[in-house]
């Protein structure tokens, strides 16, 4: 069973400009366990598509369902074991963090143990009595977690966790999924920082106007030549034996540099220095990172 | 039971509904303190009517000339005072129904912006993730509004009772105050208390689909209260201002049997009132339901 699912999700809005269309047949199965990076440009359809999975979103045409129960109808049902954070978190102003976790466990009948774990876990723990007013955009973020996490949720959908987050908020957050995607459960995770989705995920699935253009594991995505190869030489002349064969080449620091020869094989480098008289002492491809692929697939959709 | 509960929480922890707690409290106790010390009790003093009087320069009359005239003549004149002093069994009633009809007003606007608020804020978003069934939501912030607003209008109600009771003890009158004295003024703080919960719930409906506290607040201060400018028997709008849910709710709170121009032409029986509310008030919970179930909540 998956995760969560969308089946040809179509959603759009009325605006005085005319018709906008937020999702255009979304098809997209995110499998149970594991980080489900979900990448996008602004306005791609991310947090609609999560808005509509939590079923804050009504009226989306299509079948959405999440641990196996269609949402919005069938969502109480499966309520309990999903851990939500959507945009930026919207607490009372005026209540401390304690106090607007409370209320929200109250509803589902959680005790205050709980309140005061899953504060702890965010690093709120020395700040959960302190008016939500005065708490920085990065501990709204964590309360926003915190919020999502007091469940103890089989399934936690986070949109953006990392906004506002400093660097070692960001680290934690990734532990921390991690560590939930270690005990079996499923994260699923919007986010427009490649580079973190890139480490925290084992799955991505790319969104462009409303449509998911891409979804594989990571490795698979990002498999596939750049042209490109770090070189090491103890010869000075590498570089400008490699240049003067019209391809370009760029310091990477370390006395190394890469090279990058297009189409070309590997073999090609080689070839060429040994003919000038120079041995190598690295010859490394260099990976794509998500953020080409990212580049690429949007820029075709384009 | 525990999305009531939680409800209810969030609004007595409200700013506004303790701000306006506190605000009537004081309001009450200087009222009551100021009218019970300055109250004075009847007189009446009489004085000898002069023998000649002062005539302005080309005044036709001039005394003695007019057999009605107050100063003709010789005798006395009587000066009389009403009493001033608190007065629990005879005006309490008066006072309970006049504050009654701001209490209205004030959970109109406890419960437009109980919900109000939260949109503002986003806080439903987060809610709904706990709860997504939205008419159990929206039946428990309803139902917290209207015992909200019902409480608070209780609480003041019976700070009025009981601070005009002190000071008629104090420094008034104590007549016919007893036990049905008591029971009748409950009746009314219930009627008042009633109206008022029934005015937040409509007021928090209104808010529910508007999204806007403001909404609410023009509808009920502004549009409902320019239709009693409308003459309820008048054709073809007239049936705008009879079934105007303020004129039902002056009904609840108001004795209706009293004659009052309010009720000359428009609901003139309690239970006209009652069911009028009633009808206003099953209408905006229903029709808001449907809407607030199908909106999307950001």
């Amino acid at each position: 069973m998956a995760a969560i699912e969308f089946e040809d999700v179509r959603v759009s809005y009325r605006t005085r400009r005319g018709v906008v269309t937020a999702l255009a047949g979304l098809d997209l199965s995110v499998p149970e366990g594991g980080v489900f990076g979900f990448l996008g440009a602004n306005g791609a359809g991310k947090t609609t598509a999560i808005r509509a999975a939590v079923g804050l979103l009504r009226g989306a045409r299509g079948r959405v369902s999440v641990l196996g129960r269609n949402v919005p109808r069938d969502l109480a049902g499966a309520i309990d074991r999903i851990g939500a954070l959507v945009e930026q978190p919207s607490f009372f102003a005026n209540f401390t963090g304690r106090r607007n976790l409370e209320l929200l466990a109250r509803t589902r009948g959680i005790g205050s143990k709980r309140v005061d774990a899953v504060l702890t876990q965010v690093g709120l723990g020395a700040r959960g009595d302190t008016r939500y007013a005065t708490y920085s955009l990065g501990m709204k973020q964590r309360l926003g977690v915190a919020a999502a996490l007091m469940k103890d949720p089989e399934l936690l959908i986070l949109d953006e966790p990392a906004n506002g987050l400093d660097p070692p908020g960001i680290l934690e957050v990734r532990t921390l999924m991690r560590g939930l995607a270690a005990e079996g459960r499923t994260v699923f995770v919007s986010s427009h920082i490649l580079s973190e989705v890139e480490h925290a995920c084992d799955r991505v699935a790319i969104v462009a106007h409303g449509k998911c253009i891409a979804d594989g594991r990571v490795e698979e995505l990002l498999r596939g030549t750049t042209g490109r190869y770090r070189v090491r030489a103890s010869d000075g002349r590498a570089p400008d034996v490699l240049g003067r064969s019209g391809w370009m080449v760029n310091p990477d620091g370390d006395g190394a540099f890469v090279v990058d020869v297009g189409a070309a094989s590997a073999e090609s480098v080689t070839r060429t220095l040994a003919e000038a008289g120079i041995f190598l002492s690295e010859l490394t491809p260099v990976a794509r990172s998500l953020e080409e692929v990212f580049l690429e697939l949007t820029e075709e959709q384009a | 039971m525990r999305q009531l509960d939680t409800e209810l929480r969030r609004f007595f922890a409200r700013r506004i509904v303790r701000g306006a707690l506190l605000l009537a409290v004081l309001i009450v106790l200087a009222a009551v303190t100021i009218g019970t010390v300055r109250g004075k009790p009847a007189s009446t003093r009489t004085v000898d009517k002069p023998d000649t009087f002062f005539v302005p320069p080309g005044a036709s009359s001039h005394v003695g000339e007019n057999p009605d005239d107050p100063f003709a003549g010789t005798g006395t004149f009587t000066f009389s005072t009403s009493d001033t002093r608190t007065n629990v069994g005879k005006d309490l009633k008066d006072v309970l129904e006049g504050t009654g009809v701001a209490l209205v007003f004030v959970a109109i606007v406890l419960g437009a912006s109980f919900v109000g608020a939260e949109f503002n804020v986003g806080s439903l978003t987060t809610q709904l993730l706990f709860e997504p069934r939205r008419t159990r939501v929206h039946m428990s912030k309803a139902a917290a509004v209207a015992i909200g607003a019902g409480v608070v209008s209780l609480l003041v109600s019976g700070l009025i009772a009981a601070s005009m009771y002190v000071g008629s003890e104090l420094k008034g009158v104590v007549e016919g105050v007893d036990g049905a004295f008591w029971w009748d003024r409950a009746g009314d703080g219930l009627r008042i208390a009633a109206a008022a919960a029934l005015a937040a719930v409509m007021a928090y409906s209104v808010t529910l689909v508007t999204k806007r506290t403001t909404a609410a607040i023009v509808v009920f201060f502004v549009q409902f209260p320019l239709l009693f400018l409308i003459e309820p028997t008048s054709k073809p709008f007239g049936f705008l201002s009879h079934y105007n849910p303020l004129r039902a709710l002056l009904t609840v709170i108001s004795d209706p049997k009293r004659t009052n121009p309010i009720f000359e032409n428009g609901i003139r029986t309690m239970a006209g009132g009652v069911t009028l509310t009633a009808i206003w008030v099953l209408v905006l919970v229903a029709l808001s339901n449907v809407i607030f179930a199908r909106a999307e909540v950001r």
